[in-house]
């Protein structure tokens, strides 16, 4: 039997074809001419594109979980997931599915530096705004009895922020005497104050107690919201290298400025400590770090730290034995019985003036969710209280949260499908999220995730648009060689 | 020329399109595995190049085995 050769040639480039039909199919997922790359997983199966929560210490092996459910059970703070990146993408596009298990509040974010130190972290979930009774408005969410400008106006009081920036309150004190307030603080804090007859005035103690060797430098920094309006740099070190330094003065004045709360930033090493606060406002707050240091060599006897807060949330750390103590909150107290552990201490009470913080020994790290006046007087709220996983809505009275949180839509049985949008980098060949559940483990918490879609985007192709997608591959080939 | 100008025996067709089948597949190959090199993340997770790698081996092999040839 003979073939024609007619007919044989065609059927020899059909594999060619389809080789080609191949090569042709990959150039197409990898540059869709509508500029959408989607990429679903349900943890069923291992995706290409997308990677589980990691590590495996925080998080449950993917897929059918003990009670009956396929997804991924998260139990640790945080959690990362990586999704390659089929191309080069402007944004994508985050679907989660997820359901909180004793956990009031989420955030999912995206790293966006190599080291891990930038993240662009979005609300995701809280369970306190999730009931009727909130509703959305310009800005955030307000009680329904609230009116929907309450969160404009600037005034901090019954307003908390997530993920936000909140608008100036414009606080302005009569001018007087400069007062001086003792105090024993180190290293970096930043201060709140409200300008005193149209000036700030605040003259530092300082004292570089020289524990390290080398020069130290210190940086005062003033900002008003998030604009920078003084900044000068001193050298704290002297002559002296190797004992106690001096005590000297610094100070900030800066005439004629806007009603506000300004923030003074002191920005050093745990070396140089502010051993006195002299200042004409009469209103002024510290946090919502607060670092009371030791006197050792500098006085004989050990200064207590006092100081008077609305936080209800605030956890201690010291890293001296001398440190060891019972620290007290209002009608709370924590004992803190070992050096380099955090310690919690969260008030339960409806109490919402400020209260007093004794910690006998001093040497004590406190980070708080409010701030810290050092004179009973001086109190102030300078900006909103920040929404933590602690935060009870009811119990601290909040009737308003700034926040750009969007609620997540309910699917049934306890389920939530949200969606966040990042820009990104085109030249990224990999994307590394971060799901953040803080206190999950202390309070033995979970997250669900059931099903992730990923939808990259970009514009859709052009011919000059498939040149500069060919050149950015390019590029990016030529980086990876 | 293979076979004639005209018409070609059943066997020589047959081998010939083994030898086009074996040259498409490995050509696809080695640009499948290049794309990859250069650009990672481009083909792999659409096609599994290492999959194909041993089927490839039998077709090589039954290439060597049925060379081109009448007889």
């Amino acid at each position: 039997m003979k073939m024609p050769r007619i007919i044989a040639i065609p059927i020899f480039l059909l594999p060619w074809i389809v080789a080609i039909c191949v090569v042709g199919w990959i150039v197409l997922n990898r540059f869709p001419p509508n500029g959408h790359f989607v990429a679903v997983t349900t943890f069923a199966k291992s995706n290409a594109f997308i990677n589980p929560f990691l590590p495996s210490e925080r998080v449950s092996v993917p897929g059918k979980q003990p009670d009956g459910w396929t997804g991924q059970r998260i139990t640790g703070d945080p959690t990362y997931m990586t999704a390659r990146v089929p191309g080069p993408y402007e944004r994508v596009d985050v679907e989660l599915e997820f359901r909180a298990v004793h956990q009031p509040l989420i955030e999912f974010g995206i790293v966006k530096d190599a080291e891990g130190k930038d993240l662009d972290l979005e609300p995701l979930f809280f369970e306190g705004l999730m009931t009727d009774e909130w509703k959305k408005t310009n800005g955030g969410y307000v009680r329904n009895a609230m009116n929907a400008t309450r969160l404009l106006s600037g005034a901090p009081e019954g307003i908390a922020t997530w993920d936000a920036t909140a608008t100036v309150a414009l606080l302005e004190d009569p001018g007087g005497d400069a007062r001086e307030t003792k105090v024993s603080l180190r290293g970096a804090h930043d201060v709140y104050v409200v300008p005193a007859g149209g000036n700030i005035d605040v003259t530092f103690g300082l004292q570089d107690v020289n524990r390290k060797r080398g020069n130290t430098t210190a940086v005062f920094r003033v900002f008003r919201g998030d604009e920078e309006i003084f900044r000068e740099a001193l050298g704290t070190s002297g002559s002296r290298d190797t004992r106690m330094g001096e005590v000297f003065e610094f100070r900030v004045f800066i005439p004629k400025v806007r009603p506000g709360a300004y923030r003074i930033s002191f920005q050093s090493d745990d070396d140089v400590f502010i051993r006195s606060i002299k200042t004409t406002s009469r209103r002024w707050v510290v946090g919502p770090r607060l670092n009371f240091g030791d006197v050792v060599g500098y006085a004989t006897s050990t200064m207590a730290g006092h100081a008077w807060t609305t936080s209800r949330h605030i956890v201690a750390e010291t890293f001296h034995t001398e440190g060891l103590q019972t620290l007290t909150l209002g009608p709370a107290s924590v004992r803190v019985t070992k050096t380099h552990e955090t310690y919690r201490l969260d008030r339960t009470d409806a109490e919402t003036r400020p209260i007093e913080l004794v910690a006998p020994q001093g040497d004590l790290r406190i980070v708080g969710d409010g701030w810290f006046a050092l004179r009973v007087d001086a109190f102030f709220e300078p900006k909103p209280k920040r929404l933590t996983d602690g935060t009870n809505v009811d119990l601290e009275r909040v009737d308003g949260v700034i926040t750009d949180f969007e609620k997540p839509e309910p699917i049934g049985e306890g389920w939530y499908r949200s969606q966040k949008t990042f820009m990104i980098d085109p030249s990224l060949d990999r994307l590394r999220f971060v799901l953040s559940a803080p206190g999950i483990m202390s309070r033995a918490g979970g997250v669900d995730i059931r099903r992730i879609k990923l939808t990259y985007r970009r514009d859709p192709i052009t011919l000059s648009g498939w040149t500069m997608l060919l050149k950015q591959e390019l590029i990016n080939a030529w980086r990876r060689l | 020329m293979h076979g004639g100008v005209c018409n070609m025996n059943t066997s020589l067709f047959f081998r010939t399109l083994l030898l086009h089948v074996t040259c498409a597949a490995t050509t696809l190959f080695v640009v499948l595995l290049v794309g990859e090199f250069f650009v990672p993340g481009v083909v792999l997770p659409f096609v599994n190049v290492i999959d194909l790698s041993f089927p490839l081996l039998v077709l090589l092999g039954l290439c060597v085995r049925f060379p081109p040839r009448t007889s």
